[in-house]
């Protein structure tokens, strides 16, 4: 009797012993994760509202307004600071303005415009971004645009401002292409990640799958049916001119290197699907797996040397890593028995891909070592197929948290969620412009 | 007494001491966990866990002999001090190019003098993040670089980019400086580890997360060199 009370005994003591080292290893995380957040401090900046002469016109100055504050806020790197009782009123008030009081509000960086109307018609911004403590212009352009060009052009400020005051691209002046089953048939779209500007890319009525940006962003590479087989395409956004790669066979989820030169994508050998390595210069195959299960969905870690991607080859689908030579394979997901569609992130640190769990998707994240798995959406419908924004720190994805599935953009802390765009007869295979 | 319960009774002392023995062992480790935190926290403070921190103190000149030799961070001879610039002028998005190429020109005109070099001391308390008034970040070689914007861009970018080496106590409270230079266009020119600390390993991440960082956005109009030498002190804080 008293031998198993103080066997009791002794297994208390132990289970006090490991709670107490699982407390400290909690407590070491979340002074790990404090600091991540408060590296990423934000920038105070003053937006007074633009001068113009198009006095018939205030509701465009207001709306550049808005676009501003909308780009600075999403981007999460800057606080808009409200200083209207120092708008600047002279022409000569927006090339050198009164530091001194904007210093005095604490304000970093000042951002003033002016707008009117050439005689052709045309609109000319001229926008300018002060430094306050030192008084100095870090940058100012002049863009002359039609009324329809203005919203694209705000956008390039303030990706140009994010990157002059942190050193980081913005993602305002970016495309994501997606397909939609608007017409019936799946053809391939491209919208702002504010949800403006929607274009459609194909017209084919055949069945478009997965779009992949180029390295520069000037083509889209398509899996497209309207040979009758799932070809790979490569579409020339400047004319919209599609042009056949791969066909005969099945050639989907293309994928470009960061070098430019190749593009990894899945093809069916004998039925077997397998990912291969294709040369746009040699226009030669190479065949990279040899498993006997389906491997697919193939994206290039930002330095081009290593691959993750889908394979079943343990009897459930799952992230796998390997090197850009086929070699090395590792398992990257263990937990859950549906993990896919990862996207790498662009700043090299975290793998997003979408997970079923208790028959419902959500996007999840994991950095390349296998660690930090943590979930990114919950409890709102089903949410799929991630993408990286440029820069790393926002997602596109699509949900059917509003109904029917739309395209949403969120940041990393899953926050901030953004519905782009919606009732379009489902939005599928969502990809972020670099 | 049976020979059976004599085991028995042996046995149940021995397992006494046993367990007496292994209570002392854990609570002695309970009270060296509880313990070595406070320790540490009176020693250090630890509010942040890592913090890539100012500290003052004369570096050598960039290019000079104190560098050592395997850096080899090569400063470019300084270039014509530019015609003044018209006080905040507006450029066209197509005159961009052609104001890069001019730059280039600009940058291969030989100097009429060599600019003098001094420290540039930063304040720290302007920098977001900046660290304690006992230890700074980073250093220009530039006589007058008054673009604390840009200064304050390129540490927030470095440090985005930095991966500490946590949880290698080699590595605490070690400095490593890494020096490099830009170019006009903000590309990396050059890196290296101007002073080590001594952990290859902290050496090496800092250096990365330079390499990482750039390029950087084209260097402030109102400078006038062709290119600039920053050195920038990392310190691991456990």
């Amino acid at each position: 009797m008293t031998f198993t009370k103080r066997k009791q005994m002794n297994r208390l003591v132990t289970g006090f012993f490991l709670a107490w080292t699982a407390v400290s290893v909690c407590r070491s995380a979340d002074v790990y994760f404090d600091i991540t957040a408060s590296q990423a401090k934000k920038i105070d900046i003053a937006l007074p509202l633009f001068n113009s002469e198009l006095s018939e016109q205030p509701e465009l100055v207001r709306e550049i307004h808005s676009i501003f504050r909308q780009d600075f806020e999403f981007s999460g790197r800057f606080n808009v600071i409200d200083i209207s009782p120092f708008f600047p009123t002279s022409e000569k008030e927006l090339v050198n303005p009164d530091f001194g009081q904007y210093y005095l509000v604490g304000v970093q960086s000042l951002l003033t415009g002016y707008i009117n109307q050439g005689p052709d018609g045309d609109y000319r911004i001229s926008i300018r971004l002060f430094d306050v403590r030192m008084g100095q212009q870090i940058v100012g352009i002049r863009y002359t645009t039609p009324l329809s060009g203005v919203r694209s052009v705000i956008h390039k400020f303030a990706d140009e401002v994010q990157y002059r005051l942190t050193g980081e691209r913005g993602i305002n002046d970016t495309r994501i292409a997606f397909t939609s089953r608007r017409t019936g048939n799946a053809e391939v779209y491209t919208v702002d990640p504010d949800g403006s500007n929607l274009t459609q890319i194909t017209r084919n009525g055949s069945i478009n799958l997965s779009p992949a940006w180029s390295v520069e962003n000037a083509e889209l590479f398509i899996t497209s049916y309207q040979q009758k087989y799932p070809d790979l395409y490569v579409i020339d956004l400047a004319d919209s001119t599609s042009m056949p790669l791969l066909q005969g066979g099945m050639h989907i989820t293309p994928a470009p290197n960061p070098d430019g030169i190749h593009l990894a994508l899945t093809i069916s050998y004998e039925g077997d699907p397998e990912i291969s390595l294709y040369n746009l210069e040699t226009k030669k195959v190479r065949r990279l797996t040899f498993s006997s299960g389906v491997d697919t969905n193939p994206v290039f870690a930002p330095n081009g040397r290593e691959l993750v991607f889908v394979s079943d080859r343990t009897g459930s689908p799952q992230l796998y890593i390997m090197d850009i030579d086929g070699a090395n394979i590792r398992r990257l997901t263990s937990v859950g028995n549906y993990n896919t569609a990862p996207d790498w992130s662009p700043r090299g640190d975290w793998i997003a891909y979408h997970s079923r769990r208790d028959g419902v998707f959500n996007i999840w994240m994991i950095r390349p070592n296998g660690s930090d798995e943590h979930p990114l959406t919950s409890e709102a419908g089903h949410n799929e197929d991630p993408s990286f924004g440029r820069n790393g720190r926002h997602i596109a994805f699509t949900s059917t948290r509003d109904g029917s599935k739309g395209l949403y953009v969120m940041d990393l802390s899953g926050r901030n969620i953004r519905r782009i765009v919606h009732a379009m007869g489902g939005c599928e295979n969502p990809a972020w412009s670099r | 007494m049976d020979y059976f319960s004599g085991l028995v009774q042996e046995h149940s002392r021995r397992t006494l001491v046993a367990v007496m023995i292994s209570t002392a062992c854990h609570l002695l480790s309970i009270l060296l966990i509880v313990l070595l935190p406070m320790l540490r926290a009176r020693s250090i403070d630890s509010d942040h866990v890592v913090d890539v921190t100012l500290f003052d103190y004369a570096l050598p000149e960039l290019g000079s002999d104190i560098v050592p030799a395997a850096v080899s961070i090569e400063k470019p001879k300084p270039a014509e001090p530019p015609k003044p610039v018209p006080k905040n002028e507006l450029v066209d998005p197509s005159d961009a190019e052609l104001k890069r190429m001019k730059n280039r020109e600009k940058d291969r005109t030989p100097p009429p003098k060599a600019a003098t070099e001094e420290e540039f001391a930063m304040q720290s308390d302007l920098l977001p993040g900046g660290g304690g008034q006992t230890m700074g970040s980073m250093r220009v070689d530039a006589k007058d670089f008054p673009f604390l914007y840009y200064l304050a861009m390129m540490k927030s970018k470095v440090s985005e980019n930095w991966i500490p080496p946590f949880g290698s106590f080699e590595a605490e409270n070690k400095r490593v400086v890494i020096s490099f230079r830009i170019d006009r266009q903000g590309r990396l020119l050059a890196s290296g580890i101007e002073e080590t600390s001594g952990d290859t390993i902290l050496d090496q991440s800092a250096l990365r997360a330079v390499i990482v960082s750039a390029p950087f956005p084209s260097l402030p109009e109102g400078y006038s060199d062709s290119s600039l030498g920053v050195h920038f002190g990392f310190i691991c804080k456990l």
